[in-house]
């Protein structure tokens, strides 16, 4: 038999450009927390740690208003002008 | 690209086995989404194409028949498809905020309110047990919206739904309002009484607010407020929109006795208080992190009377209903098309 395919769809998202300036370094990492219960001490123990064993530095950071709410346009455009990579803490 | 698969004819329970293994059930048997079947959904469809948006977390944009498709598997009547539709699109205002309620942790599913003649046209139960089973377009509606969130958006427990414990409103959350004698939710919106409108909003299942004893709107209000001031909700430290769903006899007291919307909503946010002794410590600290402070001797629901929506439904007995929310979400209405 022929069935409509339930999951059918169109992407949602055109082709996301990288937005990171030429001069940013290659490490530039900063962490954005979802601002559940313990998820700025897990990201701060995370980037310690880069810091010791990997030399990163200015490590950045950015946190969400509040768990439940999505993180807000200008802070992910901010973040992808000036790193490279994130760190995202989406759990407790 | 074409949205037609060829599978093997299947009986419905090899049909039913195949669907789950592919990922597409809720685990409760579906219908084959056959083309005819679909096509004949598609036909029943009077209003225009509708614009829809990307559904996270997948961001995948549906198409009409694949919302179709999930609409037939989920034992939808053609003319079903319109308050779908509405549904899904309510789901879609940026003010839902779909992507924080289908990935949460929190239990929230997308409760369907049905309010205007299509009440009545589509048989939905705005009576006696309509939060439960029983009712085919209660069942369906809320069903066929959720599995359009799973398969089309990849709201998929275990992966991208990471509901800490779900809950059974997330097979299902649809009913309708009942006649009343306040003016409808969707009247309270802006939306005219010959209007067929649903309203969405990411919510618990009903808390029971059982009061038998009570003989005046005021001591009605006692109750209710005393089940809203619940130390583990949302509505606490994330505050946004909840729902107090009234049962008839309930409602007739409180009009009896003068109240309206409007001063019953007033006078649940003055009672509705949870006393600082039970707010553990840690929740004190957590709550002043979220800029929520007391006041005077309690915590309040949410910011202020205008986040608690009012409609009336159920049968004969002594019970309402309050529904929390997910807190970072908004009670959405959208008129049905056709």
């Amino acid at each position: 038999m022929k069935i409509v395919d339930p999951t059918s769809g169109l992407p949602g998202d055109a082709e996301i450009a990288s937005v990171a300036h030429d001069g940013i370094p290659e490490d530039a990492l900063c962490l954005l927390s979802n601002s559940k219960p313990g998820a700025t001490e897990l990201l701060r123990g995370v980037a310690a740690r880069l810091e010791a064993e990997r030399g990163f530095t200015d490590i950045g950071f950015a946190s969400k208003p509040q768990a439940a709410h999505p993180t807000a346009e200008e802070t992910l455009d901010h973040l992808a002008a000036q790193y490279r990579m994130a760190i995202v803490a989406i759990g407790d | 690209m074409t949205d037609v698969l060829d599978v093997p004819d299947l009986s419905p329970a090899e049909w039913f086995g195949w669907a789950e293994e592919k990922g597409w059930s809720d685990g409760l048997p579906t219908i084959p989404p056959t083309e005819d079947l679909v096509d004949a959904m598609l036909a029943a469809f009077g209003g225009d194409p509708p614009e829809f948006a990307p559904i996270p977390p997948a961001r995948m944009i549906p198409t009409l028949r694949s919302v179709a498709a999930n609409a037939v598997m989920a034992g939808c009547r053609p003319a079903d498809l319109p308050v779908v539709v509405a549904a899904l699109l309510g789901t879609m205002a940026p003010a839902y905020n779909l992507h924080g309620s289908l990935a949460t942790t929190h239990p929230c599913a997308p409760m369907v309110l049905v309010s205007g003649p299509l009440r009545e046209r589509l048989d939905f139960n705005s009576g006696g047990n309509c939060f439960g089973q029983g009712t085919r377009a209660n069942a369906v509606v809320g069903r066929a919206l959720s599995l359009v969130l799973r398969n089309v958006g990849g709201a998929i427990p275990g992966t991208m739904d990471r509901s800490t414990q779900g809950s059974p409103a997330k097979y299902t959350f649809c009913f309708a309002e009942a006649d009343s004698p306040f003016p409808s939710l969707a009247v309270q919106r802006g939306f005219a009484a010959d209007e067929s409108v649903v309203s969405v909003m990411a919510a618990e299942p009903p808390h029971n607010v059982n009061d038998h004893g009570s003989r005046t709107g005021e001591e009605i209000l006692v109750t209710i407020a005393g089940t809203m001031a619940e130390s583990g909700s949302n509505n606490v430290y994330v505050r946004g929109p909840h729902l107090l769903v009234l049962g008839p006899e309930h409602a007739d007291t409180l009009a009896r006795d003068g109240w309206t919307v409007e001063t019953i909503r007033e006078r649940l946010w003055e009672l509705a208080r949870i006393p600082l002794e039970r707010i553990s410590e840690g929740n004190h600290v957590q709550f002043d992190e979220s800029g929520i402070k007391p006041e005077q001797d309690g915590y309040t629901i949410s910011d202020g009377a205008g986040q608690l929506h009012i409609c009336v439904a159920g049968g004969p007995g002594k019970h309402s209903a309050w529904i929390p929310s997910f807190g970072a979400t908004e009670l959405v209405s959208t008129r049905v098309a056709g």
